[in-house]
């Protein structure tokens, strides 16, 4: 390979999305338009680069040798499919997926999978979102936490228990902060800043060891959602207490979370005979129905 | 399980899918006959599914008495204690296995399948539902449990259904109306039927049309073309339903 290729190549294989025209002219300003038309031309034949196609801009991407040795064995059906699972990532692909894309057969495509399989060059894969699919990666590939269901699932079963013992936690610690400890009765000030945020939650998670496995502050929101959807928490404007070393408006919003107080009385609104009156819409300020002359209300307000 | 290719299922096949007599929607369905001899996968399923269970007899040792005998025995096949019953469930799984081709059903357990009362039940079920979706003459005439009968000698068989969970059904990206799966199994001949059946709606291929296309679309007065019925969702895409609209 002559010095402009191995260049080339190498630049191609720095990037790991490749590179376009415009990068390889620009680390490269002396050759000229013709010398790197051949160069990649002569790349692409031998397969050191491959072509790809993001929208409307064309790249080049470094093949391994490592890789190239790996395809160069497999015939023209294998090294497509095996393409393709490799674009899936960590994502994985379906089989009929594969089918619709490589356009091939159905046995064909069960043979390049069993023979891949075999060589350990591409492995199965469940997902927790569709059980039943038959998806395929890379060996060396560790699927999404998407398809695995992350700290939630344990062998493609949800662990409910682990997380309703977690949300508990969650909920028991906001609680302690949500209401004054002197008086559980009362309720602090709208201006009240000291409710927890989700970061601070999860460092009370892993100092105290609740749970086995490592949680991401992602994690802990996911399951703070829960616990709002339960109806049991409800979420804050962010802290702007920057002396409190809280994070304000550095990209995501550091959220508080404030226990929610099941209200076990009715709200005085709620006695008011307005509301189981049957005449209600006709009542106005003037005319036959007027809350002066009305009945129920003077009961009511005969207490 | 081995695929049995019947002339008169394959018959019976094509005339599985029509429209329904509301207009708006497909039936598709299929019949196919399977020998249970074990063929090369089944060996190895069979050994997973097995294995699956002795695991889960670990377990449940740790577990109640009461909560083990729950989830351990009682399943439509009979208990699951005994080999035979599992025997069924693995012929099922592998039914499943072999008709849908991209779906790997080795995970689902005995309690997603029900064991119909009896196999006259189920007749009359599908009977009933094919025809009121408007099932067409040459399928009223093609005499279709019969046929099943000389395959599979319906009233020796115990009758099972498949009612998927949402996210195990193979036909969830299809977003059918209404679908069943029925497993004839006939124990003394060895064999299986499955006949599963869907009914999409045409409505979906919609979603994709803009508003213009919707009010005016194309109006052709191009013949309707009765014979050719899709055996497909992708083969909806290019009929044109009614003469009207082409979508």
């Amino acid at each position: 390979m002559s010095d402009v290729d191995e260049e080339i190549y190498s630049l191609a294989l720095s990037r790991k999305d490749g590179v376009d025209n415009d990068t390889i002219e620009e680390k490269m300003p002396h050759l000229p338009a013709e010398a790197l038309a051949n160069a990649i031309n002569r790349l692409l034949r031998v397969g050191k680069i491959e072509l790809v196609q993001i929208g409307t801009l064309t790249l080049y991407k470094g093949v391994s040798m490592a890789e190239l040795e790996l395809t160069s064995k497999m015939n023209e059906e294998d090294r497509l499919i095996y393409k393709l699972i490799e674009n899936s990532g960590n994502e994985g692909i379906w089989v009929r997926t594969l089918k619709l894309k490589s356009n091939l057969p159905q046995t064909i495509v069960n043979r390049s999978l069993k023979q891949l399989e075999a060589q350990d060059i591409i492995k199965s894969v469940k997902s927790v979102k569709h059980p039943t699919r038959k998806l395929y990666m890379l060996s060396t590939v560790s699927p999404s936490a998407d398809i695995t269901g992350g700290p939630w699932f344990t062998d493609q079963e949800m662990d409910t228990d682990f997380i309703d013992q977690l949300a508990k936690q969650c909920h028991h610690l906001i609680y302690a902060y949500s209401y004054p400890r002197h008086n559980p009765a009362m309720v602090y000030p709208v201006s009240h800043m000291g409710y927890p945020t989700a970061s601070q939650i999860k460092r009370f998670i892993s100092d105290n060891r609740v749970s086995t496995v490592e949680l991401t502050t992602e994690n802990i929101e996911e399951l703070l959602t829960m616990l709002i959807y339960d109806g049991k928490i409800e979420r804050i404007a962010p802290a702007l207490d920057v002396d409190r070393g809280l994070r304000a408006g550095a990209g995501k919003p550091d959220w508080m979370y404030r226990a929610l107080r099941i209200a076990d009385k009715d709200s005085p609104l709620t006695d008011i005979p307005c509301g189981r009156c049957p005449v209600a819409s006709r009542c106005s300020g003037s005319g036959a129905i007027t809350p002066a002359k009305c009945s129920y209300l003077a009961k009511w307000l005969a207490f | 399980m081995k695929y049995l290719d019947i002339e008169s299922l394959r018959a019976l096949n094509l005339s599985l899918s029509f429209p329904t007599s509301s207009g708006d929607r497909h039936v598709l369905g299929r019949l196919e006959a399977y020998s249970c001899k074990a063929a090369g996968a089944d060996k190895k399923l069979f050994r997973y599914l097995e294995n699956k269970y002795l695991e889960d007899v670990e377990e449940a040792k740790d577990l109640s008495p009461e909560q083990s005998s729950l989830t351990n025995t009682v399943s439509p096949f009979g208990p699951l204690t005994q080999a035979a019953s599992r025997k069924v469930l693995f012929y099922l799984i592998a039914t499943l296995n072999a008709s849908f081709p991209d779906y790997d059903f080795s995970s689902l357990s005995a309690d997603q399948f029900t064991k119909e009362p009896s196999p006259d039940y189920c007749t009359k079920s599908i009977s009933t539902t094919l025809l009121n979706v408007g099932c067409p003459a040459r399928l009223r005439a093609s005499r279709m449990w019969d046929c099943i009968d000389d395959v599979i000698n319906i009233d020796e068989c115990d009758v099972y259904s498949y009612t998927p969970d949402a996210e195990s059904d193979p036909y969830e990206d299809e977003g059918p109306v209404w679908s069943f799966n029925y497993f004839f199994f006939n124990r003394h001949l060895k064999r299986i039927v499955f006949f599963t059946c869907r009914c999409i709606s045409n409505l979906d291929e919609l979603e994709n049309a803009s508003d213009q296309e919707l009010v005016f679309g194309d109006l052709h007065d191009e013949p309707v073309e009765t014979e050719h019925y899709p055996t497909s969702r992708y083969d909806l895409r290019e009929m044109t339903i009614g003469g009207g609209l082409r979508l």
